[in-house]
């Protein structure tokens, strides 16, 4: 399985090295750092929708990030608890995902949704680290990644909260997943 | 009562939240500074006017199911002043493309978590669906949003919270009505886009999919 893991972490953790580890043994796994990375914001002028349809304007390391995406099977983004929810990294690349669905909208379960661009895209899951464990700040991130993800109709894997620590890796069932 | 106003749309200048701010500012009756945070390099700029401000008022789109990943990070930014602004109110209003209001209640929670991590006071969530045209329609075909939103400039002004009329003006339809289901079923809000990607010569081209290998 081709599997990309997003870290979106602003820190650094062994654990994301132990989950690289454990999950490179069957699968080829893609890991870009995105605090590493030189992605431009969204700023929303959806030449992605009405000029280059699909391509985001920005030639810089979004074109990597979309084709870790698009290409593969599954996607993992982690991500800290930044003030309740997601870090400002991964906000960044969740809003530069917008080239992968089509600008027109239809209706899904009474609700506005865009048509899809890609035939299947990635199954997808998250790990959410919180050193304090908040239960309340888990529930909100991983409800809005779920309707996050409502855009993009991709299969939900699941979510796992973590600490941090090296030793957390025993505690992911996300992980399981792929085993 | 100073108040600090932000820009939280990546389009800054250019974008319906700023048109919704200055009609806000019209219904304040004061001139208003708006700070837009659409660059990091500009978020110093508008922390300096945070901190200065009894009330932080952001108009904010709603991006991916949430707020645009520049205004997370201008909250980051912020937090580490979180002693200085302990205390202080601060308002949000969201409004999203999509039509319907309920789009927008997972980012009324976010956002009010995050009013709840700095300590904020925090005023009603305003909500508004269907905004992408605002900069594009003439204001006389707007006139009850336009009212309504400045309204919220006017208790901003009397240090009141939002008022209900303005809160329940903005956020209909909080659901999509069976008509307009079936409306956007046949294709009803594509009338735009499809124009735009004529105009750009990219019709025939809309469904490819550049990343692929």
């Amino acid at each position: 399985m081709k599997v990309t893991i997003m870290d979106s972490t602003l820190n650094d953790y062994k654990v994301i090295e132990k989950i690289i580890n454990n999950l490179s043994v069957k699968n080829t796994v893609t890991y870009p750092k995105l605090k590493e990375k030189n992605i431009a914001y969204c700023t929303g002028c959806w030449n992605c929708w009405t000029k280059t349809p699909g391509e985001c304007v920005h030639k810089d390391d979004t074109v990597e990030m979309l084709t870790s995406v698009v290409n593969a099977d599954a996607v993992i983004y982690i991500t800290e608890n930044s003030l309740g929810t997601m870090t400002s990294l991964m906000k960044k690349a969740l809003d530069k995902h917008i080239p992968l669905v089509h600008p027109y909208i239809t209706v899904v379960k009474g609700e506005s949704r865009h048509w899809d661009r890609y035939d299947q895209l990635p199954k997808m899951a998250n790990i959410f680290i919180d050193e304090n464990k908040n239960k309340d700040d888990y529930k909100l991130f991983d409800k809005h990644f779920q309707r996050a993800m409502l855009n993009t109709k991709a299969y939900y894997i699941g979510s796992d909260m973590i600490t941090g620590k090296e030793g957390d890796i025993n505690e992911l069932n996300t992980i399981k997943w792929f085993s | 009562m100073n108040l600090t106003l932000l820009n939280g749309s990546p389009r800054g200048d250019g974008s319906n939240s700023k048109v919704m701010l200055k009609w806000l500012i019209e219904g304040y009756g004061k001139e208003g500074e708006i700070y837009n945070i659409n660059a990091v390099s500009k978020h110093e700029k508008a922390i300096d006017a945070c901190l200065s401000a009894d009330i932080i008022y952001l108009i904010v789109p709603l991006y991916y199911d949430s707020m645009p990943g520049q205004v997370m990070k201008f909250f980051e930014t912020l937090s580490e002043h979180k002693e200085q602004l302990e205390g202080k109110t601060i308002g949000f209003f969201i409004h999203s493309g999509f039509p319907e209001g309920q789009q927008s209640y997972t980012l009324k929670e976010i956002l009010e978590n995050i009013a709840k991590k700095f300590n904020f006071n925090v005023l009603t969530t305003v909500i508004r669906g269907g905004s992408e045209p605002t900069r594009l329609m003439p204001e006389s075909w707007q006139r009850k949003n336009k009212k309504a939103v400045m309204d919220i400039g006017r208790c901003l002004k009397e240090g009141q919270d939002i008022s209900l009329s303005s809160h329940n003006t903005l956020i209909k339809p909080v659901k999509l009505s069976a008509i307009t289901q079936i409306a956007m079923k046949f294709g009803a809000s594509n009338i735009y886009w499809r124009h735009e990607l004529k105009k750009n010569g990219a019709l025939n081209k809309s469904f490819d999919k550049p990343y692929l290998n």
